[in-house]
């Protein structure tokens, strides 16, 4: 095969690759995504923070955190338009903040219905885990490798 | 060596394209699989609470339930972050790969190409 054949053939390899770059499933980093994301870690933890005294007490009653559930759903959706916002179908964030809004709603059915003490931990972890990995994904984005991902 | 490995080194440019690939992933793939470890063991410790709790009479079979189904979602939503941050380790690979490729490819038609 001639010079020019090879040059040919790793160019049509080559161009037949680069769709596959250019055209990630993963959207840019948002930093209005960043943003919401932090603003949701914080008012979760606060929330579990709250449920963790008063769960027994009537403060700890889903009537006493009814604007939180409606807030945290609008926060939420404000994301989800977002993410979707940049086109890009099965994105892993876009898919994952779907989950979260799917768990709020959970949370909630459990609320109304009470809780008990002993459950609380274990909502806490979930939606920590939830909201700190969409957020490490987030920051991945807008970082050139994920070496710096804390452990 | 054959007329067409002298002229165009395809092992070489093979080679040089493993290794970028190698390079860009080299700290990313372990820092990734620490992640998914860590993540997935602290999951597993939760599904060991919920039985627990079942266990222990301190929740009914409805709220395990429930519970389980937010577990759920919780291991979808971490591994499809796990993913999203494995992809972008793979379009950094992909791009050292292009780098390379690119600059040998460039030399050979003795134009920009990529």
């Amino acid at each position: 095969m001639s010079r020019r054949a090879n040059a040919a053939t790793l160019v049509v390899a080559l161009l037949l690759a680069l769709p596959a770059g250019c055209m990630s499933r993963i959207a840019p980093h948002d930093p209005t995504i960043a943003a919401g994301l932090a603003d949701l870690q914080t008012s979760h933890a606060r929330f579990f923070d709250g449920l963790q005294l008063s769960t027994g007490t009537p403060e700890g009653a889903w009537e006493c955190h009814r604007h939180w559930y409606e807030e945290t759903r609008a926060a939420i959706a404000v994301l989800q338009v977002r993410a979707a916002s940049h086109g890009r179908k099965d994105d892993p964030t876009a898919k994952a903040i779907d989950l979260l809004a799917k768990s709020v709603d959970e949370l909630e059915q459990a609320h109304a219905e009470g809780f008990s003490a002993g459950e609380i931990p274990v909502l806490r972890t979930l939606f920590d885990s939830q909201l700190r990995m969409l957020i490490q994904l987030e920051d991945a984005k807008k970082r050139p490798g994920i070496a710096e991902v804390s452990l | 060596m054959t007329a067409a490995s002298s002229a165009f080194d395809v092992q070489a440019l093979g080679s040089e394209m493993i290794a970028a690939a190698r390079t860009a992933l080299a700290d990313r793939a372990p820092a990734l699989e620490a992640l998914a470890e860590m993540e997935l063991r602290r999951l597993a410790g939760v599904l060991a609470e919920i039985g627990g709790l079942l266990a222990k009479g301190r929740i009914e079979k409805k709220r395990a339930r429930g519970l389980i189904e937010i577990h759920r979602f919780t291991t979808r939503s971490v591994l499809l972050s796990l993913e999203g941050i494995g992809l972008l380790a793979a379009d950094q690979a992909m791009k050292a790969v292009m780098r390379v490729a690119g600059a040998v490819l460039n030399r050979v038609v003795g134009f920009k190409v990529l």
